[in-house]
């Protein structure tokens, strides 16, 4: 079986084609290019009204249970109308799946909230001792009465500063090894003793934030999962959405494609650079068609899934400076699209797993090299 | 040509180090590249009085110390460590040197003395949209008016040229490029740039009908004005190299004491290799930029034909060297490396801004291969 | 580089007299054209180092006793340029640039007049026996083993990857007479006969199809024990031994070798019409640029020795540079000629008698011999930056 981004429409994709067609006139007249959080939020609620905020779902979830196949073509014309993110994406991606595989049936009720954007939720994962090393975070929580008491510091959260709600890793045995230790709470952040502080990022922009935890009363109904199996419920939840990782690389393909076919450059040089980056990009984007195509056939996506972070972050990265060169001294200037975009591109190999620790796993989960 | 340092010259590195530090830690720049000025007076004249360092490299004869390129590297490579926000590159290395060098004795009178005890500054401009850090491409006029020029057209990407208060500027005339002194507004007008890099100031110029005093040996400039713009890169690139030993030793420091899994970051290869590779960069560079610097000093005392081989050359591992520092400091840093509140990004838009001033490495390697006979 | 800090009063002649006297010579006794026949060859070799010899022009960093020139440093850093200058050919064997500063150093008065000029005179030809097929990066776990009986040692074990020990005389080596835990507290220095009885040496091809390294396996192997450098089970301090900083003069070498290359290749490229493609302009423009500061580094580590007795951190990071540099140009160049560049020696249409392929090959090595890329930078890391060590690793 073949299966490439542009495969024949099915079903549902053509609903969402039609759909789309029906919605995105109104929404560009009302926001154009906006991509505040309004805008990313207003967008969500069209979708989620017509039931696309997150049509992977279970149907009974608000969602369309749609295959991984389905799933695909979808993104693929949310592209095509370069259709703008979604404010509560994290909660739509990460934490609903979470919800939706561990949780109880109070904590399901936020379900159809993620998916109109009511509730925004963010991931605390990282704290300033753990990030590369997140089995090693400290943020405590001691069962009193019937609830946790939640003290500790969370870092680099994205989405800290909107969010309304928090999927956060906390350390609920200490004396256990150390991925044995971790619950995961599902945490109000109006909650009292909760101090958000928005961090800036080198763009210039706060899209981050550090989250701090004194005494936060959390009932232990919020507990998701077992207790002290959070890390299981964590990797779980990280699986749950494979397709992520494919639609990542085909959007870097469609990108690069589009950007690079925009632009006229006669510099030799500058031209056989970005013919790399446009082949680099073809190449994530046919790493991601391969693995699909294996799920697809009810496969394991195997080592060709496991290399597009890798090589996503990469090419993003490179793709970056690339667009900088082709700018020259345009991109002196801090507005300037591809300085911008440069910028953000350092993240891509940090952010979710940095590149160094990716290949260690690479090393070690794929190739089955010793441990260091 | 000179490789290694005097005593002399360690001794004024070490002065101008404790200066910095001592005057424009991390938290003043960034202070003062949020503000209107961009950089802060009260330093820029304790640099002039304390230190004389404005006048450093320029000749005695105008209260300068009359050092040449090598001293002014020590300094520029330090300014590039501590990321000072000054308008000395533009008003010194730039503006300061393309008088000093220019046999015209009435405008060194006219100017240097100002530039030297910090009183004045200047800026060089020399880029128009499009036309990077060449003479080619520089259309603006200068067409004589009465005593003096007429200058007529647009600079864009002037360092500090929004706040200087002397404009040399190049522009064309029938007899090929020269050199021309702006003052006042008459004619001028100037618009800031929101630059890249948050400390350093850029600016827009427009000329019309600006009244232009022609500065410069007699006839064709040409090869006085390629002087100048290499000189320029040989000064860029001095601060490059300063700020990639900076991005180094941060690297350093950082790796030896953040611990994840148990141990510190640094005794991981990944990291090691990468702390490797960019000593073995930078140490190239300073080759680069020290053997610039000491043919540049022989090309002011007259000799010196290989300066546009030894600028194109530092000017293009320099800027390779300084971007590539830069990134790796953020991706040692981990998250941290992506937050405003971490100096790692001043270096990373330093570092890139600075590839892009005077000539992408590619053009420089270009005009390299051309000299060398490729 | 001018005033030599370290030339002595009694002096007379100046170094450029010096450096005029060395060119004369060399010009004047230059050997011609290596004879293609490998034995022939080495003969040639042989008597052109003798020459050299005879006429006080051999050895330059060792002592005058043992038939060196013992120059100052800056007189060195003279003698390198010109000896490459005049491309004659260098020392014969691995033994004068590793082992004869050991035993300039920790050898005794009776071992330096018995092996050091025949060294330098290259009568005798040294290999070196380090490297085992269990112990390349770490030598310390080396497992060839020597038993004391009477006035020798046995040796048993094998060595392998022994550059030009298929005609050595002399085998220098590290043997275990410690036990087989003591790592590097148990290492002896020993120099052994390439042709005492027990010796075998087996070539080895290599890469490029050449054989220019073997294996030896010792099979009861007498050596006297005078014939150990420094004390047993103290031989691993003595490996890197180096004397002043001959090796710094040295890497002057090159940086001239590839200055030369790169202009050959840049003519190459001419000739072939390639210089008019930008890509090929640029790659070559990045070849001159490092090719440069390749010498303003050796250059650099000369004047910090010269003026404050220490190299800098450049010294440290110089063979890394050299050896990525020459990996990058000879694919480069190999790329550049496309598939004619493919073409090897022999083939009556090879570019240049194959040798931007035969250097792509060979020069492969320069990233594993004498201690590979990864150890380098490792070294570089934890001795010149202080970044801590791997946990895992054995201590040192
Ligand atoms: C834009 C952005 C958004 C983010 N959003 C979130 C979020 O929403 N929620 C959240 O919880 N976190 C978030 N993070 C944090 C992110 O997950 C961490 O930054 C990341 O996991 C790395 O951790 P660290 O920053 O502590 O770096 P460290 O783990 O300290 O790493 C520092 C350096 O050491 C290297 N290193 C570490 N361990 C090893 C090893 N074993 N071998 C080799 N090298 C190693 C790393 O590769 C890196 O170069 C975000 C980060 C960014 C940049
Ligand atoms: C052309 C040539 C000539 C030679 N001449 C001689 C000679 O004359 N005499 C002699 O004794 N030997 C000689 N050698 C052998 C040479 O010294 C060894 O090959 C070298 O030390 C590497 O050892 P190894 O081959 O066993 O590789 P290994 O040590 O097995 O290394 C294999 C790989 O693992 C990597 N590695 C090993 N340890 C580490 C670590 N701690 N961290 C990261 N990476 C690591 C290495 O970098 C390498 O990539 C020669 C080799 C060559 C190629």
């Amino acid at each position: 079986m073949t299966v490439t981004i542009d495969a024949d429409l099915g079903a549902p994709a053509r609903e969402l084609r039609a759909y789309l067609d029906s919605i995105v006139p109104g929404y560009r007249e009302r926001w154009g290019r906006d991509s505040s959080f309004e805008a990313t939020l207003a967008w969500q609620k069209l979708l989620a009204a017509g039931g696309w905020a997150a049509p992977s779902w279970p149907e009974w979830a608000g969602g369309r249970a749609l295959g991984v196949l389905d799933r695909v073509a979808c993104d693929a014309e949310l592209a095509r109308v370069d259709a703008p993110m979604m404010a509560g994406v994290l909660g739509l991606q990460n934490v609903g799946p979470a919800l939706i595989m561990f949780g109880t049936d109070e904590q399901k009720a936020s379900l159809p909230r993620i998916l109109t954007g009511e509730e925004i939720w963010c991931q605390g994962f990282s704290e300033p001792g753990a990030g590369s090393d997140l089995a090693a975070l400290s943020t405590r929580a001691v069962a009193e009465g019937d609830d946790f008491v939640v003290n500790g510091q969370k870092v680099w959260t994205s989405q800290g500063m909107q969010g309304t709600h928090m999927m956060l890793l906390v350390r609920t045995d200490p004396e256990a090894p150390k991925h044995k230790g971790i619950s995961v709470l599902t945490v109000r952040l109006d909650s009292p003793g909760v101090e958000r502080r928005p961090l800036r990022q080198l763009t210039g922009e706060s899209e981050f934030a550090e989250v701090f935890f004194t005494d936060v009363r959390v009932p232990k109904t919020a507990l998701l999962g077992p207790v002290n199996e959070g890390w299981r419920v964590t990797m779980a939840t990280l699986g749950y959405e494979r397709t992520g990782i494919i639609n990542l690389a085909s959007a870097l393909q469609r990108d690069v494609e589009s950007l690079v076919t925009g632009l006229t450059v006669e510099d030799p040089l500058l031209r056989d650079e970005l013919t790399r980056r446009w082949m680099d990009a073809r190449l994530t984007g046919l790493l991601g068609a391969r693995a699909l195509a294996a799920l697809g056939e009810g496969g394991k996506p195997g080592a060709a899934q496991s290399v597009i972070k890798a090589v996503w972050s990469r090419t993003t990265a490179e793709l970056g400076e690339t667009l900088m060169a082709v700018a020259g001294e345009q991109a002196l200037l801090a507005e300037n699209p591809a300085a911008m975009r440069f910028l953000r591109s350092r993240a891509s190999t940090i952010a979710a797993g940095t590149t160094e620790v990716m290949k260690n796993l690479l090393a070690e989960q794929v190739l089955g090299l010793p441990k260091s | 040509m000179t490789l290694t340092f005097t005593d002399e010259q360690e001794e004024l590195r070490a002065s101008v180090r404790r200066f910095l530090a001592d005057k424009s830690p991390s938290e003043a720049v960034r202070r003062w590249m949020e503000s209107e000025e961009g950089h802060d007076p009260a330093v820029w004249r304790q640099m002039a009085e304390q230190l004389g360092l404005q006048g450093l490299a320029l000749p005695e004869e105008y209260g300068g110390a009359g050092y040449g390129p090598v001293e002014l590297g020590i300094v520029l490579e330090e300014m590039g460590r501590a990321l000072l926000p000054a308008p000395f590159l533009s008003s010194v290395a730039l503006a300061g040197q393309a008088l000093a060098v220019s046999g015209d004795d009435a405008a060194k009178q006219r100017w240097l003395p100002g530039i030297v005890d910090g009183t004045r500054t200047a800026a060089l401009a020399v880029s128009e949209e499009g036309s990077s850090w060449t003479l080619e491409g520089v259309r603006t006029t200068a067409t004589p008016k009465g005593e003096g020029w007429a200058l007529e057209g647009t600079k864009t990407f002037v360092i500090d040229g929004g706040s200087a208060d002397l404009l040399l500027v190049v522009a064309r005339t029938d007899e090929g490029p020269a050199l021309f002194a702006v003052e006042g507004a008459d004619g001028v007008s100037r618009s800031p740039l929101t630059a890249l890099d948050p400390t350093r100031r850029l600016a827009h110029v427009t000329l019309e009908a600006a009244p232009a005093v022609r500065v410069g040996p007699a006839g064709d400039q040409a090869g006085y004005l390629r002087d100048v713009l290499d000189l320029a890169i040989v000064a860029l690139a001095a601060e490059q190299v300063g700020a990639a030993q900076a991005c180094l030793d941060l690297s350093v420091e950082y790796a030896k004491i953040r611990v994840q899994f148990g141990r510190p970051i640094g005794s991981f290869q990944a990291i090691k290799h990468k702390c490797a590779d960019m000593l073995l960069e930078v140490e190239s560079a300073k080759s680069a930029v020290y053997n610039a610097a000491s043919v540049a000093a022989e090309r002011i005392a007259g000799a010196g034909e290989e300066l546009p081989i030894a600028a194109a050359l530092a000017g293009a591992y320099c800027s390779t060297t300084a971007v590539h520092a830069a990134k790796e400091t953020v991706q040692i840093h981990g998250g941290i490396g992506y937050t405003w509140e971490h100096d790692a990004h001043l270096y990373l838009k330093r570092a890139k801004s600075s590839e892009l001033l005077f000539g992408a490495p590619a053009a420089h390697r270009a005009r390299l291969a051309t000299l060398v006979g490729i | 580089m001018t005033g030599s800090l370290t030339a002595t009063p009694a002096d007379v002649e100046t170094d450029e007299e010096f450096r005029a006297r060395l060119r004369a010579f060399l010009t004047d006794h230059h050997p011609g054209k290596r004879p293609r026949d490998v034995v022939e060859g080495r003969a040639w070799h042989k008597a052109w180092l003798a020459r050299l010899f005879d006429a006080g022009f051999a050895g330059p960093s060792f002592p005058r006793e043992y038939g060196g020139m013992d120059l100052p440093f800056t007189r060195q850093v003279i003698y390198q340029e010109e000896y490459n200058r005049a491309r004659v050919p260098g020392p014969q064997g691995t033994g004068l640039g590793i082992a004869a500063p050991t035993l300039v150093k920790y050898g005794t008065e009776e071992q330096k007049q018995q092996f050091l000029r025949p060294m330098i005179r290259g009568d005798k030809v040294w290999a070196q026996g380090y490297s085992e097929p269990e112990a390349g990066s770490d030598l310390p776990s080396l497992r060839t083993t020597a038993r004391r009986e009477g006035d020798s040692y046995v040796v048993d074990g094998q060595k392998v990857w022994n550059t030009h020990a298929d005609y050595a005389d002399i085998l220098f080596t590290l043997v275990r007479t410690g036990t087989p835990e003591s790592r590097q507290k148990g290492i002896t220095y020993l120099l052994i006969d390439a042709h005492a009885p027990g010796v075998t040496v087996r070539p080895l091809r290599d890469i490029t199809g050449g054989t220019h390294f073997s294996e030896i396996f010792f099979d009861a192997v007498r050596v006297p024990v005078a014939n150990r450098i420094g004390e047993e089970n103290e031989g691993w301090p003595l490996v890197r031994t180096s004397l002043g900083h001959e090796r710094a003069a040295g890497a002057m070498n090159q940086a001239a070798l590839y200055r030369r290359v790169v202009t050959e290749l840049t003519a190459l490229a001419k000739e072939r019409g390639l210089t008019a493609d930008p890509l090929v302009r640029d790659r070559l423009a990045d070849f001159e640029v490092r090719v440069r500061i390749m010498r303003y580094t050796g250059m650099r580590v000369i004047a910090d020795i010269v003026s404050r007795g220490e190299p800098g951190p450049a010294s440290s990071t110089s063979r890394l540079f050299i050896t990525t540099f020459e990996q990058d140009l000879h694919e480069f160049a190999v790329d550049m000629l496309g598939a004619d560049g493919l073409l090897l020696r022999d083939d009556p249409r090879s570019v240049q008698r194959g040798r931007w392929v035969g250097g792509f090959l060979s020069t492969r090595a320069s990233t594993i011999g004498a201690g590979t890329a990864e150890i380098q930078r490792n070294t570089i890391a934890e001795q010149v930056l202080g970044l801590p060590r791997d946990p895992a690793m054995p201590p040192r």
